[in-house]
């Protein structure tokens, strides 16, 4: 049995349909990343994993037990990071950290120590004095995570964590995630940033609309568009003639041509296809400047499922 | 989670508040200095004392004509008794003079505070307007036959002595129209009491039994006047006298501002739906009834911290004296109690309707009516009558009556129903804010 399990999960909001039957599970020690557009979602499913919302239909399995019939059976292990921030801003630092600890039930030197260890992981613990409300959006952010670790979690959700703060803060969350991981913390993952998603997750849920429209690991999921590469040949000059001759090649889906640049998509990309295309270039006295293969990518994989951009 | 552990933050988040703490402590504190400081002359004019006041009694009636009057009619309802001559001089000990001047206005218990002038109509109200007495009463025409027919026959007659007050002098005044009222009352009620003590005497048969039976009655009635001049003297000084306009103001602001705890307290449930702290809370495992629960805490330990500084800043700066320190402690939380379960309900209501329309209305509206049937902005009996009698609706007008009699040095006899009546209330709102929460229990996420 897998360590946590969807099965056939759905929500309406009135006329709202904001879970449609999804199903996926996850490892102990795996990090899952929930991939999609605003309103794809992803919210919705993870309110419902960490016990805030009841689902219509469908089961989560939590360690062989379900969590719609038994919720503090999750709720202990469970570190659980908002998408929005949600926090005390009245209260300091300090008085967060130690309110949510509480809330786990950590208390007296084992909650000081948490309370330390956590404010050096998400680096505030200079300004745990503070009120929240003078911190900048980077720290609000950084502490909203480190609420969420003082009871040494099992499993951590993360609902957009990085949204609406500098690269470097955001290189920082996302390294410590990667570090709570390797301690052996299991991770779900929201976002519709690809690269985090790419740099995080072993596993991926692509979602949209309330479906998983696809999942697997990274190399699964880019596979389904490794036979349509896309090739980029900076040339001296270019025709209308090679053009077409490119055009009626056999796996050629598309060409484009700028200047001098010609853009090719690949339909199914084969070795000897490549080295065609190099051939009638060269037939045509055609000097190629530069060739780069672009992979394809998780957005691509968006466009290529929905015919949609991840972000507008 | 603890609720101890939500009850803390809950506290801190008020306190840190600098806005919210100025409405509940500081502005209670200025306000008593300031209305305490600018009110005194209407407090102090009759605080010089209860021991010197002034009343005027007008007699609009006959007296000789009237006791003759009912000689007369003895003797025609008792033709051939050669006894009622004596009887007749008997009588005259018991004559209704006496009992309203020697054996009440007389009576050192109420000379201790009032002394009186008989006067002509005209001269007495030339007085009043002066302020140089505090009232007028008036013992109506047909007093002295009608208290004769009252006190040694059964027929009764309604004797009402009237009372005509200065709005100036409204402290004082209402003390006589006290005293007064238990005066007609007590008489009304020993006529009744005559009047079962004498059934047989009906058809007048026995007049001579009645006339002796009256000795009797008159006796009771002189004895049962004496031991309530005491206690009509107790209940009258309350309001009055030792009452000081910071004493009046320090309960008054106090009782008042409690209210802007309910308010503030009853915003922040739903501000953690807001802040999705609520949310977060929940998937911790931490239940709504423990925040709802932790919320009605909180509102009480701010209240009585409220309290707390008011009485130790009136005593302390304003040197305003709160008397038994037991019966202070009990009302307060009393009080406490009954703003707890009003933020509740506030709690409630703003969490059900998801919104802060209720809160905002009870801060801008319900509060200064509140506090002005509840005598926070005067005193109650300086308002009109229909306020009067709406006064006891408002948590602070309990308290005030509450605070006054404690310092007035009343004993918790006299408070024990407007404890009941905190009581009451805080349960009532406790109990609808349970039906509410019951019948709306979602929360977003
Ligand atoms: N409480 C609610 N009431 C009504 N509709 C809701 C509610 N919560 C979510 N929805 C709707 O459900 C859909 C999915 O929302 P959800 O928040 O799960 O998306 P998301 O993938 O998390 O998007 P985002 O990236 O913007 O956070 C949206 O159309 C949203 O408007
Ligand atoms: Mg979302």
């Amino acid at each position: 049995m897998s360590f946590l399990s969807v099965e056939n999960l759905s929500k309406k909001f009135k006329e709202v349909t904001a879970v449609d039957g999804i199903s996926f599970s996850l490892e102990k020690g795996e990090i899952l990343g929930l991939l999609g557009p605003n309103g794809a979602g992803k919210s919705t499913t993870i309110s419902m994993i960490s016990t805030l919302l009841r689902p219509d239909t469908g089961e989560i399995m939590y360690e062989n037990t379900s969590i719609l019939k038994k919720p503090k059976r999750i709720q202990a292990q469970l570190g659980y990071v908002p998408q929005e921030i949600a926090l005390y801003p009245t209260l300091s630092g300090r008085e967060n950290l130690e309110f949510w600890g509480r809330a786990y039930g950590l208390k007296g030197s084992h909650l000081k120590n948490r309370v330390n260890t956590i404010s050096e992981i998400i680096g505030i613990k200079e300004r745990l004095k503070d009120k929240v409300k003078n911190y900048s959006g980077g720290m609000k952010r950084r502490l909203n995570i480190g609420a969420a670790l003082l009871h040494e979690p099992e499993l951590i959700i993360m609902d957009e964590p990085t949204v609406g703060i500098d690269p470097q803060s955001r290189k920082h969350i996302l390294d410590t995630v990667l570090e709570l991981n390797k301690q052996g913390m299991t991770v779900i993952y929201t976002s519709h940033y690809m690269e985090e998603v790419e740099y995080l997750c072993n596993k991926i849920c692509i979602m949209d609309k309330g479906l998983i429209i696809a999942n697997g690991t990274k190399d699964e999921l880019v596979q389904m568009l490794n036979d349509r590469k896309k090739i980029n040949i900076k040339v001296d000059q270019v025709n209308d003639k090679v053009i077409n001759t490119i055009r009626n090649l056999k796996n050629v889906d598309n060409v484009l041509h700028e200047d001098t640049t010609i853009k090719v998509t690949m339909k199914n990309y084969k070795q000897n296809t490549f080295k065609e295309l190099i051939d009638r270039l060269s037939e045509a006295q055609i000097t190629i400047h530069s060739v780069a293969v672009n992979e394809p990518n998780l957005e691509a994989v968006f466009l290529h499922l929905t015919g949609r951009e991840l972000r507008d | 989670m603890k609720i101890k552990d939500i009850l803390i933050k809950d506290i801190k988040k008020i306190i840190y508040d600098k806005k919210v703490l100025t409405i509940i402590i500081l502005m209670p504190i200025v306000l008593m200095t300031i209305l305490g400081f600018s009110l005194r002359s209407m407090f102090d004019s009759e605080d010089s004392g209860i021991s010197d006041f002034k009343v005027a009694v007008v007699k609009t009636y006959d007296s000789d004509q009237e006791t003759h009057r009912f000689i007369q009619f003895l003797k025609n309802n008792s033709q051939g008794n050669e006894e009622i001559e004596t009887l007749i001089q008997d009588i005259k000990a018991y004559h209704p003079e006496k009992i309203f001047f020697d054996q009440f206005l007389d009576d050192d218990a109420i000379q201790e505070f009032m002394t009186y002038d008989i006067m002509a109509m005209d001269n007495a109200k030339q007085s009043l307007n002066n302020k140089e007495i505090s009232a007028v009463i008036v013992l109506p025409k047909d007093y002295v036959y009608s208290t004769f027919v009252n006190t040694m026959t059964p027929i009764r007659n309604k004797v009402t002595l009237e009372v005509i007050k200065h709005p100036d002098k409204n402290f004082t005044g209402t003390i006589v129209e006290e005293i007064i009222e238990g005066y007609n009352m007590r008489l009304n009620a020993l006529v009744i009491g005559k009047y079962l003590f004498t059934k047989e005497t009906k058809d007048y048969v026995g007049i001579e039994n009645a006339l002796k039976d009256s000795a009797l009655v008159m006796e009771q009635i002189s004895e049962d006047l004496r031991r309530d001049i005491i206690s009509i003297k107790d209940k009258s000084i309350y309001g009055n006298k030792n009452i000081s306009s910071f004493q009046y103001y320090a309960a008054a602001m106090m009782a008042m501002f409690l209210f802007y705890a309910a308010s503030n307290g009853g915003t922040l449930l739903l501000q953690e739906t807001e802040d999705k702290t609520m949310q977060r809370l929940l998937i911790s495992g931490v239940t709504i009834s423990k925040m709802i629960k932790s919320n009605f805490l909180m509102i009480v330990c701010i209240a009585l911290l409220q309290s707390i500084a008011m009485i130790l800043y009136s005593s302390i700066v304003l040197k305003v004296t709160w008397g038994n320190p037991l019966l202070i402690v009990l009302t307060i939380s009393l009080m406490s109690f009954a703003i707890g379960g009003l933020g509740l309900l506030i709690s409630t209501i703003t969490l059900a309707t998801n919104n802060y329309r209720f809160a905002n209305i009870f801060q801008l509206f319900i509060i200064h009516f509140m506090s002005l049937i509840g005598g926070s902005f005067l005193p109650v009996t300086m308002l009109p009558n229909f306020i009067q009698k709406i006064n006891l609706l408002s948590i602070n007008g309990v308290g005030i009556k509450m605070y006054m009699n404690i310092m007035a040095g009343h004993g918790l006899g006299t408070i024990v129903n407007y404890c009941l009546i905190l009581l009451a209330m805080g349960l009532v709102f406790i109990i609808t804010a349970f039906y509410i929460m019951k019948s709306k229990r979602r929360v977003k996420p």
